[in-house]
This record gives structure tokens, sequence and C-alpha cells, in this order.
């Protein structure tokens, strides 16, 4: 027919998320006092944000971002189970569809036949048994539609992005060159994904798809892989020859400008490495693909033929109506059990050496028993009075914070009563406070907020950072403008009253 | 046709791997998952199902073992199974495969990779389903009639059901309470929880687990297995 409607499928399968989430929000009758679409994009592109830094979202975290977003557009302060009720309704009702998956029709105008396309916007992620709190993320679909509207089609999204990268190494904008190198992070993930995803179907699926079909995805995406490949390379060589113009002239000699230059080229350098590598795994599941599609058939061959079975109106109903005995229902429930695992007594053990305690033994346990519990209270006992005084050290740096957002040791301890200071540094937690926040490297504030909610602060087994910046961040408001915190050692050495000689540790809060 | 011991005893420990654990795959058994490929070792592992009522079903990138229908070893009897739900008769027993057989009904009704037709369920949904389920078969049967049978039938579910009151706010640990409707969704859930097949997040969204929908998807929707189940039904009806 006509050669212009080719791809109508491709098209449509573009169209799908958009159309979906356009109908269901169209059909939105809650909050109809918010604008539920800014909300709902919005929540998605918070989802966006987090998976590029590499922080999963759950949640609380959704909850308190639509809790700022809306105080931020209508000035209203909601109460956190308002923020989570509002949450549930945008994560739960919406973007999951009250859990079905979205269905897309459309008229197929080479048959004339309706056809559907199947739409999730996000899914959950790192899923653990047994554990409540989860996490999500944006389905590659969903991540699909959010970056269609930055207007960069999926084919050309890793090239474009890797031009921007050249540009932005080109003319030494090296900060803003470090995000797009996390944006090309995520979208080689994405790509992982996408390889996954066709593993997953031909496992699941392989008889009832033609290897055609998912050899022409398979290829269109490697096809795109070998570009991607040859940019990645003349990238890696173009920082390497940024990074040995500024080393060529001795450490001495650079200007601060260069100095942070060449620490932003390493960085740039260490996660492109790293993103490089991830690429280049793909090129081994290319490899897998027949392998896995063979495996595929003769598994499903051996299971037999798949066929369609509706639980409700075939099994359920089908039970219902027939008045079915019990011992049916066991039947047909019985294959999703595990094993059953009998276990018999073993006469030969009569004969065995037997074990008998006597009464003094038992004292004796029992007094090794308290001894143990006696031990471990006094541990949980050090451990609470250390972080009393790591709160202590903290607050100390966090008040003495200027506008300049860094203070150094030297200047805190300065701050302090004589008597005051003397008693900070004849402590030994005061030293082990610092090694702990030096070797902590810089700390992303809100992750290590977030993190925090997953400690169990009543066991006590060690003083976590993460927990101690989300205490210290409720009684100093002023924290939560911050991003992330740097604790490092600027090149003076000090020496305390005590005689002891450091390094003159500097905290930078950075915004 | 020649087997070797070798490949005999490397089938053997693939196979009390599986009765172990329930599963292999490929973080925590890599060696066993490349061999379970191996011809050989598959002929000896599909003979040992054979002989022993079991079924190994293929996961994404985990195998699963199974007891087949009416395994008389590996196999739960109806008072076993009574003690891993923590209840006492036979109505109850059936109550709770009822309420099993429901949430599958509500998640899987689609064809191979399709056949999972919802990502979670909460537990209001579950509840209303089954009481429509229980109120249109009451409208179809001359209870007083059924109740005469003897053998074990649906019916009993729906004088169970109708026993029990919908919610005892007054008990705060559901899956020990007997007194309620949502006390025995709570105990079957909690029972598929620990099974492994399911989870439930803030104690209302009910999800599958990957395990679960590797079992459903593989094992029931296979052309003969259909056909069996199917045969019960309108044999024991």
């Amino acid at each position: 027919m006509f050669e212009f409607l080719e791809d109508y499928r491709v098209r449509m399968e573009n169209m799908a998320p958009f159309a979906c989430l356009h109908e269901k929000l169209s059909n939105s009758k809650r909050y109809e006092q918010y604008n539920i679409f800014t909300l709902t994009f919005s929540t998605m592109l918070f989802m966006l944000d987090g998976m590029i830094k590499n922080i999963s979202s759950d949640s609380i975290a959704i909850a308190d971002f639509l809790h700022e977003l809306i105080y931020e557009n209508y000035k209203e302060k909601l109460t956190s189970d308002e923020s989570m009720e509002i949450c549930h309704y945008i994560l739960f009702d919406i973007l999951q569809n009250s859990g079905f998956t979205y269905k897309y029709k459309y008229m197929n105008p080479f048959t004339s036949l309706p056809e559907y396309i199947n739409v999730s916007l996000i899914a959950q992620d790192e899923v653990k048994i047994g554990r409540q709190k989860v996490k999500y993320k944006l389905t590659d679909q969903g991540m699909e539609m959010l970056f269609m509207t930055k207007e960069v089609h999926k084919e050309l999204r890793i090239p474009v992005t890797q031009f921007y990268l050249k540009q932005q190494i080109e003319k030494g904008v090296f900060d803003k060159a470090l995000h797009i190198v996390d944006d090309l992070s995520i979208m080689v993930k994405q790509l992982r994904e996408k390889v996954n995803d066709i593993v997953r179907k031909i496992k699941i699926n392989a008889l009832s798809i033609k290897f055609s079909e998912y050899e022409d995805i398979h290829e269109k995406i490697f096809e795109q892989f070998k570009r991607d490949e040859e940019e990645f390379k003349n990238l890696v060589f173009l920082l390497e020859e940024k990074k040995n113009i500024i080393e060529s002239v001795s450490s001495g000699k650079r200007t601060e400008e260069e100095r942070k230059a060449l620490i932003l080229l390493y960085e740039i350098s260490g996660r492109l490495g790293f993103i490089v590598n991830e690429h280049k795994r793909l090129f081994i599941d290319k490899l897998d693909l027949q392998r896995i599609y063979q495996e595929a058939i003769k598994n499903q061959i051996s299971a037999g033929f798949m066929i369609r079975l509706n639980f409700e109106t075939e099994i359920l109903d089908s039970l219902i109506n027939n008045n079915s005995s019990m011992d049916v229902n066991r039947k047909i429930i019985a294959p999703l059990l595990r094993l059953k695992r009998n276990k018999y007594f073993n006469i030969a053990r009569v004969t065995q050496e037997q074990m008998i305690r006597e009464e003094s033994e038992d004292i004796i346990e029992k007094i090794e028993e308290d001894f143990q519990e006696n031990q471990e209270e006094n541990k949980k006992e050090q451990i609470k009075k250390r972080y009393e005084n790591y709160k202590k050290y903290l607050s100390l740096f966090i008040s003495n914070i200027n506008s300049g957002s860094e203070i150094s040791l030297k200047e805190v301890l300065k701050n302090l009563h004589d008597s005051e200071r003397e008693d900070v540094i004849s402590t030994f937690d005061f030293y082990s406070f610092l090694i702990m926040f030096h070797q902590a490297g810089e700390i992303n504030l809100n992750e290590a907020y977030r993190d925090s909610e997953d400690i169990i602060i009543e066991d006590y087994d060690e003083v976590h950072i993460e927990h101690l910046l989300t205490d210290v961040r409720d009684k100093n408001p002023l924290l939560k403008e911050f991003r992330s915190l740097l604790f490092y050692s600027n090149d003076e050495i000090i020496t305390l009253e005590n005689h002891i000689r450091l390094s003159n540790f500097n905290m930078k809060f950075i915004r | 046709m020649f087997v070797d011991l070798e490949n005999v005893k490397l089938g053997a420990r693939i196979f009390f791997r599986l009765i172990e654990k329930g599963e292999i795959n490929s973080s925590d058994d890599r060696d066993l998952m490349k061999l379970i490929d191996n011809d050989d070792i598959k002929h000896i592992l599909s003979a040992l199902e054979e002989e022993t009522g079991t079924i190994i079903l293929h996961g994404r990138d985990r195998k699963y073992i199974s007891a087949r229908t009416d395994n008389k070893v590996f196999g739960y009897t109806n008072s076993e199974l009574r003690k891993e739900l923590h209840i006492t008769d036979n109505e109850e027993l059936y109550t709770c495969y009822f309420i099993i057989l429901s949430i599958l009904a509500l998640f899987y009704r689609g064809e191979g990779y399709d056949m999972k037709y919802r990502e979670f369920l909460e537990i209001e949904e579950l509840y209303e389903f089954i009481d429509v389920k229980i109120d249109n078969f009451k409208q179809l049967q001359d209870l007083h009639e059924l109740e005469e049978a003897m053998d074990m039938k649906f019916s009993s579910v729906v004088n169970k059901w109708d026993s029990l009151m919908i919610h005892d706010e007054r008990k705060k640990n559901l899956k020990k309470s007997e007194n309620s409707r949502m006390a025995y969704i709570s105990k079957v859930l909690k029972f598929l929880c620990d099974e492994k097949l399911l989870m439930v997040e803030d104690g209302r969204i009910i999800r599958t687990s990957e395990k679960m929908d590797s079992m459903v998807t593989v094992y029931y929707t296979a052309k003969e297995r259909k056909k069996e189940i199917l045969d019960f039904i309108n044999q024991a009806g």
C-alpha cells in the first residue's frame, strides 16, 4: 500500500504512553484543586533524576517531593499523611493504572484490524521478599516518553548526547560535561535493559514469536551500538588529550582553574570508562542470543506447547459450577508448593554417643551467657556514648559554618572555650570521628538521609554516618539547603595543645 | 543408550540440590546451572523427574522443582497442609484453597508471555472478588440440597464464609485469629509469602513473585496439563 505507513506500529508504540497517560489524567476526578498532570509528570521527572543519580525512589521520597512541589505552587502545607495519600494516588492509581497494564488500541492500516500495545510507565526496583519498603523506577517506555519530550529521538539519543559531551569537553565546560556523562550512563543502562527484555521474551515465548522478529529488533539495537562505540573511543581520546595538555604544565605552576579542570577531567574519565565497559558487555549478549533462543525452544517443546488459560473462567468458575470436591482444588494447587521433605528418626542414633548435661555445666553456661549479655550491653552503651559524642562534634562544625559553607578544624577548635577544647581533644572518639568523615569521601546528603531509614537504630552495633547526619539535620534546618558534604584535609599541619599533630581538616557543604 | 556414571552423579547432584533448596539459580549455583544444559544430564534429569513424580520448571535465570499432582512422597496431604496453614478442619482448608485459586484467577488470565494480567492486587479487591463468587454460587444452587452431600464440596466454603464476620478489629494479629474472613485471607497470604510465591506491601498490596510467575506460566499453560486439570474438574463434578 503506502510505503510511508510501514512503520505504523513503531509510531503507535511511541504514541501509546502519552495517549494512555493523557486519557487516564483526563478522567481523573480526584485532587481537582491541583493540576494533577503537572504533579504526575513532575513525579516521573523526579524518578528520572533519581535514576541518573543512582538513587532509587521510594514512596517516602516521592511523598516528600510532592509535599514540596505543592507548597511551592499552592502555598499549602500538606501533612505527611496527606502527602503520602496523593503519592499513592499518583504512584498506584495513575502511573500503575491500579495494577493493570495500560492497553492502547489502534487500527492497523494494512489489515484494518484493531491491535493493542501494552504500556507500563513505572516498575518496582529492588524487590526483596519479606521487606516492606519498595523502590520504584521508570520502565523503558516511561523513560522513552520523558526523553521524547526533550525532542531527542531514541536512536539518536546516545549519539546526540555524545556530541554534546564532546562539545562541552572541547569548550572546557567540564562541570556540565560531568552531568552529560551521567545522562549517558542511564542511556546505556536502558540499552542493556532492552537487550534483557528481548532475552526474557525469547525465554518465555520462543514458540509463539518468530525468531526473525526478535532478530530485527536486536539488529537495530546493535547497529546503533556500533556507531556509539566508535564515538566513545573518540571521546576517550579527546579526554586524554585534554588531560595531557594540563599535565604538561608542572604541578606547581598550574593555575587554580587548571587544577580544578584536571580533577574534573579525571572524574569524567573514570565515569566514562565505566560506561564504555557496560557498553562493551552488550557485545557478549549478542553472541548469546542464538543459543538462548535454541535453549528456549527446546525447553518449551519439552514442557509442551503453550496455550491460553484463563484461571477465572476456565478453572475457578468451573470448580464453582461443578460444586467440585476439595481434592480437586488440592490437585490444582499442589504443583505450586515447595516439595515436602520427610524427616525420619534414624534408629542408629540410639547407639551414637550422647551428650548428657550435668547441672553444674548448666550453671557455668548460665554464667557465661550472662557475661556475654553483659559484654553486649556494655558494647551497646559504648556505641551509644560514641554516637552522642560524634553528634556533638558534627554540631560544632555545623554551628561554625559561615556564609561560605566551609569551616576548618583549626577554626572550630579556636572558637571553643579552653576547658571545652581540652575535653574534646582528649577523647579518642574525636579522632575516630575525624577519620570516619575523612574516609567517607563526598557524601550525598539526600542519599544519606534516605539510607538512614533502613538502619535499625536499636541495634547500636556501630555508628552510622547516615543516621548521624539525619539526626543532626533535624536540629539544623540550614543543612537542607546543601546537596553534599566533603571532609578533606588541606595541606596545613596543626599541633594541638596535647602535642598531637594532625592535618587541618576542612568541612565543606556543597549546594 | 550408554550412560556415563560421572554424568549420573552430576545429574543426581543437581536433582538433590533442587530438592534441598527448591530452586537453583545462576548466582548461587553457577556450576550446576552450566551442567544442566548438557544433553546427557538433561536425559538423566528427565528420567529422575519421571520416576519421582516431579517436574523441573525453567525460569528466567533459575530452575525450580515442583511435585506433580498426587505425588505421595513430595506432595502435601490435606492434613499436612492444615498444619502448615494453622487451621483445624477441612472446611477451613477448602476455604483457603478457594482463596489461593481466587488470587491466581485475578492475576493470570492470558497466554504464555502475556499470561500475567496485572502487576498488583489490593486485598479489598480480593475480598470482594471472593464474596461475589460465593454470592453467585448461592443464587444458582439450592444450599439445603447440597448440604446433605457427604463429600466436602464447594458449598462447604459458602457455609464457612457465611459463618464468619468480615473483619474483627479487636484482633491485632489476623494470622492467628479464626473468626473473620479477613483472618483467613491473611493466613493464606502469609502461607504464600512463606512459600516465596507472593509479596505483600504495606499490608494491603499483593504482588506475585518471579517464582510464582514462572511456575504458573510454565506449568499450567502446557497443553496436556491444562487438559488434565479440566478433566479433574469435570470428572469430579
